[in-house]
């Protein structure tokens, strides 16, 4: 295409209003290149690509399949409207920032409003340092070019962000890191592998793979040692034991490295570099997430063995920091338990203190007449923030009217608003006052009540599940907050 | 147009749910530290069981156990009776009556959305007894 040619097409035919133009060297087209150029989208209408058609190293790609590498990459990740693509019948000139300079003249002539400048733009080796080719262009005034020069920094892939991203919007360590090298990736399709999609397209190296020469001298496979590769490319292996790992005690030497690193390095990328961010979600979700009907159930299964593990070790802790003479509350896990008294069982500890069950009994409690109306004493019981409530005559209690039995008497149609209290009590249960915890529990249990009567004072099942089980409340803070309904109270 | 409450108006829509391997220990205590009446035990968001004070009472204590070796799924009352929550607190509480059941869980298309409490429907019962008719009276013999 000639530059007449370009201005027809993106000014007259696409209607472009501003078009921004990269040439590109001797490397297959990378998301490092992508990122510039989707950048630029944002800025202008049009993008013109600008591949170098003449350069020719047995170490490149081969030029056919570098500009059909282009093509793919334009293809299927562009808008098909606004890229266009013109090879370049131009070669390397080695002639550092000013060769900058020169490509940025191309572009102005090939009708371009912007030239993108990345990162060590038309380098030669090492001897000029990564943005000499940037620079150069602080030499001209405003204007004075034709064309607006638009400066990259190094593009780099971050596995915590998950996505490209420049040192200047990207707060993570090299750890994390992808380097973007297309020298790097030469190598890598040199020796037979697909760099990670991360700095690569699939499509694009696909087709890259094909157009290297390999190497047939002997050696590992690449024209740069592996230890090369793996700098330009996964700095991290470097540093730390994988991907976002932890640091190593010391940085491994490039020249160390074998072609195994290398291959070690690019299973982890490969393997890892979608797993850093995804398995930070993961984390926040299952600590955020209500409702878990989505997540991986094996996963949410052992969590709460180790939930189930973490109190049973802390039990073994509590029992055995225990002050010598005090009997734990509960036995330690794996004493003899079953049916029946014995050291296994949730009572001993009650019973070994000596603790009798009138000791917790009270003698609050809501009081009503046989004479009383069931919705007075239903009152009386929202008020004192119980379900039940005692029949006392002459002082005496003599039965107890249960909130539930008033339920269930309006269920089957026996009660109105003048239904009495003794239509609907039931004679409480004495008890002795020697009684223990453990003949409660079994009074209980036999007879299906829930308050029993000792020495003219209330135990209830509330009561006694207390006494045995708030002394240690660490559990308790596992599960969600319950909020009893407004007016029912704490019970 | 009836003006009876309807379950899921009157029902707690915060309640606790524990999985049916959590050990009955910690149930326990956390039912007892929070003056909690029950627990709903679910198996992947469903409502499978529950687990009542009066459970703790008889299925475990009576019983000699420390809660350590029983898990929630071991004396869990299952299945869990539902109500859906459109129904009315009449027909509630007739069901509470038939079943002798304290708590049910309420549920709006299959869904888990409160639970109910014998304590929810007595505090109805002083406006829905307003509602009823009086007593029938004695009888006149109509005749002059």
């Amino acid at each position: 295409m000639t530059p007449s040619e370009s201005y027809d097409l993106l000014y007259a035919q696409r209607g472009f209003g501003s078009v921004a133009g990269f040439v590109t060297g001797a490397n297959p087209p990378h998301t490092g290149h992508e990122h510039m150029h989707r950048v630029a989208l944002e800025l202008v209408d049009g993008l013109l690509l600008l591949p170098q058609a003449d350069i020719e190293r047995p170490e490149y790609i081969r030029a056919p399949y570098r500009v059909t590498a282009l093509e793919a990459l334009r293809d299927v990740y562009y808008p098909p409207d606004r890229v266009v693509l013109a090879a370049l019948r131009l070669g390397y000139l080695f002639a550092g920032p000013r060769e900058a300079v020169l490509h940025a003249l191309i572009m102005r002539n090939y009708g371009c409003t912007h030239a993108m400048i990345g990162r060590d733009h038309a380098g030669v080796g090492d001897l000029y340092d990564m943005y000499a080719a940037q620079r150069v262009f602080d030499l001209y005034l405003p204007g004075e070019l034709g064309v607006e020069v638009v400066r990259f920094s190094e593009v780099f892939y971050c596995s915590r962000c998950r996505a490209t991203a420049t040192e200047r919007t990207c707060p993570h360590d090299s750890r994390y890191r992808l380097m973007i090298s297309g020298t790097g990736i030469r190598e890598v399709l040199r020796r037979g592998y697909l760099p990670p999609k991360e700095i690569c397209r699939p499509e694009v190296a696909h087709i890259a793979i094909q157009g290297v020469v390999p190497r047939v001298e002997g050696g590992e496979g690449g024209v740069y040692p592996a230890g090369q590769t793996i700098h330009s490319l996964f700095p991290f292996y470097e540093v730390a034991d994988r991907l976002g790992g932890y640091l190593r005690p010391s940085p491994l030497p490039p020249g160390e490295l074998s072609d195994r690193d290398l291959q070690a390095a690019l299973l982890d990328s490969k393997s890892h570099a979608d797993r850093v961010y995804a398995d930070v979600f993961d984390e926040v979700a299952t600590a955020a997430e209500v409702e878990r009907r989505l997540a991986e159930r094996w996963r949410v299964e052992a969590r709460e063995i180790l939930a189930d593990h973490r109190h049973l070790l802390a039990d073994q802790v509590e029992t055995s920091g225990a002050q010598e003479g005090e009997a734990p509350l509960l036995s330690a896990p794996g004493a003899e338990i079953g049916p029946g008294a014995g050291p296994g069982n949730a009572l001993a500890g009650v019973r070994e203190k000596g603790i009798k069950a009138v000791d917790f009994a009270t003698d609050d409690y809501p009081a009503v007449g046989y004479d009383d109306l069931v919705l007075d004493a239903l009152a009386l019981m929202a008020e004192s923030q119980r379900d039940y409530a005692m029949v006392v005559e002459q002082g005496d209690i003599v039965g107890v009217l249960e909130r539930a039995e008033l339920v269930f008497a309006f269920g089957r149609g026996e009660l109105q608003a003048q239904t009495r209290v003794s239509n609907l009590a039931r004679d409480l249960p004495w008890i002795d006052a020697a009684a223990t915890f453990e003949d409660v529990v079994g009074f209980m249990a036999a007879r299906d009540v829930f308050q029993v009567c000792i020495e003219n004072r209330v135990l209830d099942d509330f009561m006694l599940l207390r006494a045995i089980w708030t002394e240690r409340l660490a559990a308790a803070r596992e599960f969600r907050e319950y909020e009893p309904p407004t007016g029912e109270g704490a019970r | 147009m009836s003006l009876e409450p309807r379950v899921g108006e009157v029902c707690s829509r915060r309640y606790v749910t524990v999985s049916r391997r959590r050990r009955v220990v910690e149930v326990a205590r956390a039912m007892a530290g929070r003056w909690m009446p029950c627990v709903v035990v679910v198996e992947e968001g469903i409502p499978v069981g529950i687990i009542t004070k009066q459970t703790l009472v008889k299925d475990v204590l009576a019983r000699g156990y420390t809660g350590m070796e029983l898990t929630a799924g071991d004396v869990m009352r299952a299945p869990i009776v539902t109500v859906d929550a459109g129904v009315g607190a009449r027909e509630t509480a007739a069901l509470m009556a038939r079943t002798r059941l304290r708590y049910l869980a309420v549920t709006d298309r299959g869904r888990l959305v409160g639970l109910l409490s014998e304590g929810h429907v007595a505090r109805l019962l002083p406006s829905l007894t307003a509602m009823d008719p009086p007593p029938p009276g004695p009888r006149h013999s109509g005749a002059a």
